[in-house]
């Protein structure tokens, strides 16, 4: 394993097991993986091989059975207890946008520098830049339920982007949408990635999305989850949406298509 | 809904015919006056009320239990609500105490508050909250309760405290189920003052209610009727009054 304070994100033998009314659930098995700083890594897998739950347990939502995680050098769970200074590097996005219906769009944008304490004009400030950045400018004063569900998402894109921090975790965060907007904003969220210049894990089950957006792409497979291949991507950026016809992305796409039915 | 103004015209058209068969049928059926009275002798009856400032006595004085008894649900409602919801341990111990009190048919206790805070204001306001405490309370705690679970991950990501995560989540997210809590509660609020009236006292709009009946001013009476009707509609559209203004927010605020 490498230094880990030099990385963004390592994983040394993270393990999880879900105890519910019958037996004990594995849904993780040992999982070691180093993201590093500025790094975009696609998590890639059928429905049960515990990429959701990998996520979950890098954004400190879940504390892992066994195991470290380490973020930006810091240690998340240390004696049982969360490490806040180390869930503060990491921005959410969800699947849903989860967007607070009674705030306006500046005011959800601007809800985690509430959460800290900075003066409402600085963080409106800062809510007007954000919306400018991921495209949503002008509609700071709407109620979420008045947008539609691509710009909800980008909304939740600059929620998780407010306060800066190291690392975006996205879990299948354009599921919801349909393939055009799906495509737009695979092509915004790179834009926004080479702009900030984050580190990014980035959960999905379409194969099409984890060979546009990855660096490196971790393929898991089911029961327990476990990490099944590593693949680098490399294809020159930015990438634009024909690169999907070059024979390297098809082939590439063929090859995960492949493993992904074998071990499903 | 796309026609907005529809209600406007046909709430006025639908209770004109109302009143016209009413008056019709009295006519044509030639009903006793003391069974059912013409409309328009309720309504001259009506204005007989409004303009006797002793009637307007007896307005305030209902109104201000009303008030008084549903302000006191509201605080003891949404408060517990709000307890009970965060607290399971709680909610699970208190709620067959919670359920039993609200089977218990509440206008039996009547009687024991008039022994208890006499035949004054007091006893009203009582019956008023006791009644309208209910509704308030299990909606608040509905609200509480039903919190998203992705709106949850949200503030759990942001490493919010206790209190950002109930004053910025869950009290918002309660705030409709309270309004509607209180819709229902203000209303309960009217009738718990109407009938403890009726039961003890010597003021308020359940107390001329009374008073007309054993008069046999059986026009006076509808009069009455009536005008507890308006002073229910005022309370209720308050409440929707006060929606517009705290959730502009919900889905129900929608095209309006």
């Amino acid at each position: 394993m490498s230094d880990p304070s030099q990385t963004g994100i390592a994983l040394a033998g993270v393990e999880k097991w879900y105890r519910t009314r019958g037996e004990p659930v594995h849904a993780l098995a040992g999982t070691d993986l180093d993201v590093a700083r500025g790094e975009m890594v696609v998590l890639l897998g059928p429905s049960g091989c515990g990429k959701t739950t990998l996520l979950r347990m890098i954004g400190g939502l879940i504390e892992p059975t066994s195991g470290t995680i380490h973020v930006t050098g810091r240690n998340l769970w240390q004696a049982g207890r969360r490490q806040d200074a180390a869930v503060a590097e990491m921005g959410m996005v969800f699947q849903e946008a989860n967007l607070f219906p009674w705030l306006t769009i500046a005011q959800n944008i601007a809800l985690p520098l509430e959460l800290r304490g900075m003066p409402k004009a600085e963080r409106l400030e800062r809510a007007e830049a954000l919306q400018q950045l991921v495209g949503i400018a002008g509609f700071g004063e709407r109620w979420p339920r008045e947008l539609s569900g691509g710009m909800r998402q980008r909304a939740a894109i600059a929620r998780a982007l407010s306060y800066d921090p190291e690392i975006l975790l996205m879990d299948e965060p354009f599921g919801a949408l349909d393939a055009m907007t799906r495509d737009a904003m695979n092509l915004e969220l790179q834009r926004i990635w080479q702009a900030t210049g984050k580190t990014i894990v980035l959960v999905t089950h379409s194969i099409t999305e984890a060979v546009f957006l990855a660096d490196r792409i971790v393929l898991l497979s089911p029961r327990p989850g476990r990490i099944d291949t590593v693949v680098q991507v490399d294809l020159a950026r930015p990438r634009l949406l024909d690169v999907q016809a070059e024979p390297y992305f098809q082939q590439l796409a063929v090859k995960l298509r492949h493993r992904l039915e074998e071990i499903s | 809904m796309n026609k907005p103004w529809l209600p406007w015209v046909t709430t006025p058209l639908l209770l004109a015919v109302f009143f016209v068969v009413w008056g019709v049928y009295v006519h044509v059926a030639q009903v006793n006056a003391f069974i059912l009275p013409s409309p328009m002798s309720v309504f001259s009856a009506w204005a007989d009320v409004i303009k006797d400032p002793r009637a307007w006595h007896h307005t305030a004085v209902t109104v201000g239990e009303t008030l008084a008894g549903f302000c006191i649900a509201v605080f003891i409602g949404v408060g517990g609500g709000v307890v009970l919801g965060r607290a399971r341990w709680l909610e699970a111990t208190l709620n067959p105490f919670v359920v039993g009190l609200q089977v218990v048919p509440k206008v039996a206790l009547i009687p024991l508050f008039i022994v208890w805070f006499g035949f004054g204001p007091t006893s009203k306001i009582i019956v008023s909250a006791v009644i309208a405490f209910f509704p308030i309370l299990s909606n608040t705690l509905l609200g509480v309760k039903s919190v998203h679970a992705g709106h949850k991950d949200v503030m759990v990501s942001l490493n919010a405290s206790r209190w950002a995560v109930f004053r910025r989540l869950e009290l918002p997210n309660a705030l409709p189920y309270i309004l509607t809590g209180m819709e229902v509660g203000v209303v309960l609020a009217l009738i718990g003052a109407i009938v403890g009236e009726f039961l003890g006292g010597n003021q308020g709009l359940g107390y001329l209610l009374v008073a007309k009946m054993n008069a046999y001013e059986t026009d006076m009476l509808f009069a009455v009727i009536m005008h507890m009707t308006v002073v229910g509609f005022i309370f209720y559209f308050s409440i929707g009054f006060l929606r517009r203004v705290l959730i502009p927010w919900h889905e129900s605020m929608e095209h309006r």
